[in-house]
């Protein structure tokens, strides 16, 4: 057991290190750092001392173990263009995406799991077709789409919910219901295939002849067998939110890491882009951990390996 | 009430043959027919988009700004859809927009998939340092926030209809390469491939004359939601403004375009949106049926 | 009457053309038709017959299990002075696992991984009232030990995947005994188990019964466990009971021509004869979908004649003593198969 998470802790490691390597190799392949810092006027000598002032003139090697010697002591260096501390930039903006992401997973799992086990107990029901509908629907609208309609339906139309920034928790309803979408689909299918297999187990038919009532069958021998994937997929969905929220930020203006990226990309503000990068590959590597420990609470296989 | 179903043992029914039996199956599967139907459609639009679009997609007529919708008041037959605003044809831009969407949607799956399918395959077959190796790429690209990658890689590379399509592509092999793997590992079991084995077949004829045939099905699968996916984030992207560039008609293009009128037009918004929504849906029914008639056990 | 043995008193259970059916995408089909016995308390009572014969869907139909696409109807179901076939899912709840409890084919699967055994021990005793967490804790460390399961107070917190399949079948043994139940219905107890394992299996239900005065229906496919645990023996074939007999009548004097076919396929040990060939019964089941007519075995039987494909089905004729079959063919021309075939083997 503890070797096993010995195991996957280095293996973690070693993917935030390859992770953090190809975005900073991704980034310096975008062109001539020291000509963007320079602007578009300067001469090839100012050029140059920015070059050297920088570091830039140093093999990518050494230039990557300098940011990566930094980064471990908490120095992700300074923004490019407001020349703000990177860490600062991020911490500030991730508790807003987070807020965000959470409350997106929660209000998935929230309508996901009872429709899933709902659809799967009555299966071919009205229930678990209406289910099934709702993810066929919610995994093919377009998010951005998805937000605007909100925006003119009740943002515009009805006048319930302010439409962009992020300082009431009003702010944080349309965006939270449209990046809910992008992940309630796939929880609902994983809880109601994973119910199904259950419900066809023998050990739920054990149930059934020990005289359990419905509940304990469903929800005591079925569910908790049904859960161990999900628990994997909320884990993966969450990493997926953090990132995928650009798209939502964007639109309803909120204040988060995402829309930090999108602006950073848009001007070429690099460590800014690629500090995001390797953070949020690092929150998914512990997210995953942290999933496989709640999985080995759930299943005494995976614990009493 | 009780779910509880008994084993139902072998009765020897008279059985049609598989193809038989998908094609009796695929008769009452309204699903798949509906999902057929709407790619039909679709892929129609985008193959004869020059015959088909009413106008030029491009031409621009200011004097003609928002005009309305053919049943609205003052609509007329010149726009069926009406215009945007720039006083383009929105029906026109839509239909190009298809052959867009569906060349960036199909590329990029097929492209991902043919990645996908042979770093999964060779994992699953080959096993040891390969397997391992491959399943450290599926890990350190599940770490990889991808729609942030994608945005940046478009900022570096541009964005051309080629570099959308690769650059979509990286981001979906892995789904591909962890279904193949899986299946590839459960196949390579079976009698037939130790029969090829022991007959001296070579490694890249088991790979491609017994194993893909065998799970050539969860590749398609996984192809019809990867090419929804892909369509989706290709629409955001462009949204976004670091995909597709205007004035290419993508579906994301028309939707961002329209922001800045939604409030009085809101049918320039709506009508793309809607047209993603239903080709996306159109793409997994088809998938999901293909699933269902090719592999009656596999339903749920 | 062929349904009991001798008049037993009360029988546990009795059952009157029992009849399964299951809706298929080509029709309906007859799972089981006229199914009828009777189980005095304390007996063993087999159900022997090849997969599909409709064995395994009986039992699932008394206890309530049916999958949705199959109907159950009966002219009696009674176990323990209760029509059970229509009973309301609560009450028939309180039956299950109480006093009909049932004992699983695949022990591998039919604990459930995720709690351990102490747990899915007790906890039947506390869902049918039988007493408190300590009482319940008392009765399964008696029964495992029972079972012939050592350091049983530390197994209580054992998951099931930490034993062998051999313990694990003697725990849902265990589970079935939980709550004294009268009948316990065993469905293949044995076949997922390793052939040294079935034999002490099987030897652990024997004692049980006599130790606890169970009634159990056996169901298999093996006529050898048949031979070893079973009172009595019901042979069916294609969803209908084709013999009923004692279990020492039965093998000293089948009678239809499958009972005889059956027996015939048992392997002997003795003499090792190289030329000797393994038996089998030539032919295939046939399908059970819409109306059944005469005798579901005739094209596979030896014996058959015009009459047989006539009628709605073949009458059950009794021998006395409990023995019945389905066959229009008189006992003596039977016997005189029987002769034949064992002539032909020896």
């Amino acid at each position: 057991m503890l070797q096993y998470f010995v195991k996957r802790l280095g293996i973690a490691l070693l993917v935030v290190l390859t992770v953090s390597v190809i975005s900073f190799g991704l980034l310096r392949l975008s062109g001539d750092l020291a000509q963007n810092l320079a602007g578009e006027g300067a001469t090839p000598a100012q050029v140059d001392e920015i070059r050297v002032l920088y570091g830039l003139d140093r093999s990518m090697i050494a230039q990557y173990f300098d940011w990566a010697g930094s980064a471990l002591k908490g120095d992700l260096g300074r923004s490019l263009f407001s020349n703000d501390p990177v860490f600062e930039l991020i911490t500030h903006r991730l508790p807003v995406t987070f807020t965000l992401a959470v409350s997106s997973l929660l209000l998935a799992i929230c309508v996901a799991l009872p429709l899933g086990v709902f659809a799967a107990v009555y299966r071919n029901s009205w229930i678990d077709r209406a289910a099934l509908g709702l993810a066929v629907f919610g995994s093919a609208v377009p998010s951005f789409w998805f937000a605007l309609v909100l925006i003119y339906v009740f943002g515009v139309q009805f006048r319930l919910l302010p439409i962009s920034g992020s300082t009431t928790w009003a702010h944080f309803i349309m965006p939270t219901v449209t990046l809910s979408t992008m992940v309630m689909p796939q929880i609902m299918r994983l809880t109601r295939g994973g119910m199904i297999d259950a419900l066809d187990a023998d050990y739920v038919k054990m149930a059934w002849a020990k005289g359990l009532n419905p509940m304990a069958v469903f929800f005591k021998h079925a569910l908790r067998n049904a859960l161990l994937p999900v628990v994997s997929l909320a884990a993966v969905s969450l990493g997926f939110l953090l990132g995928g929220s650009v798209i939502v930020e964007s639109v309803f203006s909120v204040n988060g890491i995402g829309s930090l990226a999108y602006e950073s990309i848009k001007r070429a503000d690099f460590p800014v882009v690629q500090s995001i990068l390797f953070v949020l590959s690092f929150v998914y590597v512990v997210l995953t951990l942290l999933s496989d420990l709640i999985n080995a609470r759930i299943d005494p296989r995976i614990r009493l390996h | 009430m009780s779910n509880a179903p008994a084993p139902l043992d072998n009765m020897d029914l008279p059985m049609p043959s598989p193809r038989q039996q998908s094609w009796m199956m695929a008769k009452h599967h309204v699903g798949l027919q509906i999902g057929a139907l709407i790619v039909l459609v679709f892929t129609i639009w985008a193959v004869f988009a020059p015959f088909l679009a009413p106008a030029d997609p491009y031409v621009q007529n200011l004097a003609n700004r928002l005009a309305p919708m053919i049943w609205q008041d003052g609509g007329s037959w010149d726009h069926i859809l009406g215009t945007d605003g720039f006083g383009r044809d929105l029906l026109s831009r839509l239909i190009w927009g298809t052959q867009v969407t569906m060349i960036v949607g199909f590329g990029a799956a097929f492209i991902s998939g043919v990645v996908g399918t042979t770093l999964g395959m060779l994992g699953g077959y080959l096993g040891g340092k390969i397997d391992a190796a491959v399943i450290f790429l599926i890990n350190v690209k599940l770490a990889m926030p991808g729609v942030l990658i994608a945005l940046s890689l478009v900022s570096i590379f541009g964005g051309s209809l080629l570099s959308i399509t690769i650059i979509l592509s990286l981001l979906f092999w892995d789904r591909f390469a962890v279904v193949t793997r899986t299946a590839t590992q459960q196949v390579r079991t079976r009698e037939y491939i130790a029969a090829a084995e022991c007959s001296g077949a070579s490694k890249a004829w088991i790979l491609f004359r017994e194993i893909l045939p065998n799970i050539s099905n969860q590749i398609i699968v996984i192809g019809s939601l990867e090419m929804g996916i892909a369509i989706l984030i290709e629409a955001a992207l462009s949204f976004l403004g670091l995909g597709i560039q205007p004035p290419t008609p993508s579906w994301g293009i028309l939707v961002s375009e329209a922001r800045d009128t939604m409030f009085f037009k809101p049918h320039l918004i709506v009508i793309p949106g809607l047209a993603i929504c239903i080709l996306v849906i159109g793409i997994n029914l088809l998938g999901d049926g293909i699933r269902d008639i090719t592999e009656p056990q596999g339903r749920n | 009457m062929a349904y009991a043995y001798e008049a037993c008193g009360e029988p546990i259970l009795s059952v009157r053309n029992l009849e399964v059916s299951l809706k298929t995408s080509v029709g309906e089909l007859k799972a089981t038709r006229g199914i009828s016995f009777d189980i005095c308390p304390g007996e063993t009572f087999a159900i022997v017959g090849e997969s599909g014969c409709g064995k395994s869907i009986s039992s699932m139909a008394l206890m309530g299990l049916l999958p949705r696409i199959a109907t159950a109807r009966a002219d009696r179901c009674v176990f323990d002075g209760q029509e059970i076939l229509n009973l309301s899912r609560r009450k028939l709840s309180n039956i299950r696992g109480n006093t009909l409890s049932m004992i699983f084919q695949d022990p591998m699967t039919s604990l459930n991984p995720v709690y351990t055994i102490g747990d899915q021990l007790t906890e039947v005793f506390l869902r049918h009232g039988k007493g408190n967490r300590k009482q319940a804790r008392e009765r399964a460390v008696f029964l495992l030990e029972r079972v012939g399961i050592k350091n049983a107070a530390e197994r209580l917190g054992a998951y099931p995947h930490q034993l062998s399949g051999g313990l694990r079948q003697r725990v849902v043994i265990a589970m079935a005994m939980m709550c004294r139940p009268k009948l316990i219905i065993a469905d293949e107890p044995t076949t997922a188990l390793d052939v040294t394992v079935q034999m002490r299996t099987l030897a652990l239900l024997a004692e049980l019964q006599r130790e606890f005065g169970l009634a159990i229906i056996l169901i298999t496919h093996d006529l050898g466990v048949v031979a070893s645990l079973s009172d009595r023996v019901a042979v069916m074939y294609a969803g209908q009971i084709v013999e009923t007999a004692p279990t020492r009548q039965l093998f000293a004097d089948p009678t239809h021509p499958y009972t005889q076919g059956l027996i015939q396929c048992i392997p002997s040990y003795e003499p090792p004869n190289p030329d000797a060939e393994l038996h089998t019964i030539p032919g295939m089941v046939p399908s059970l979908i819409g109306k059944q007519r005469g005798c579901a075995f005739r094209n596979r039987c030896s014996l058959a004649v015009d009459a047989c494909g006539e009628g709605d089905e073949i009458a059950l004729r009794e021998l006395g003593e409990g023995h019945a079959y389905r066959c229009l063919q008189p006992h003596d021309a039977l016997v005189a198969n029987w002769r034949l075939l064992q002539g032909e083997s020896a």
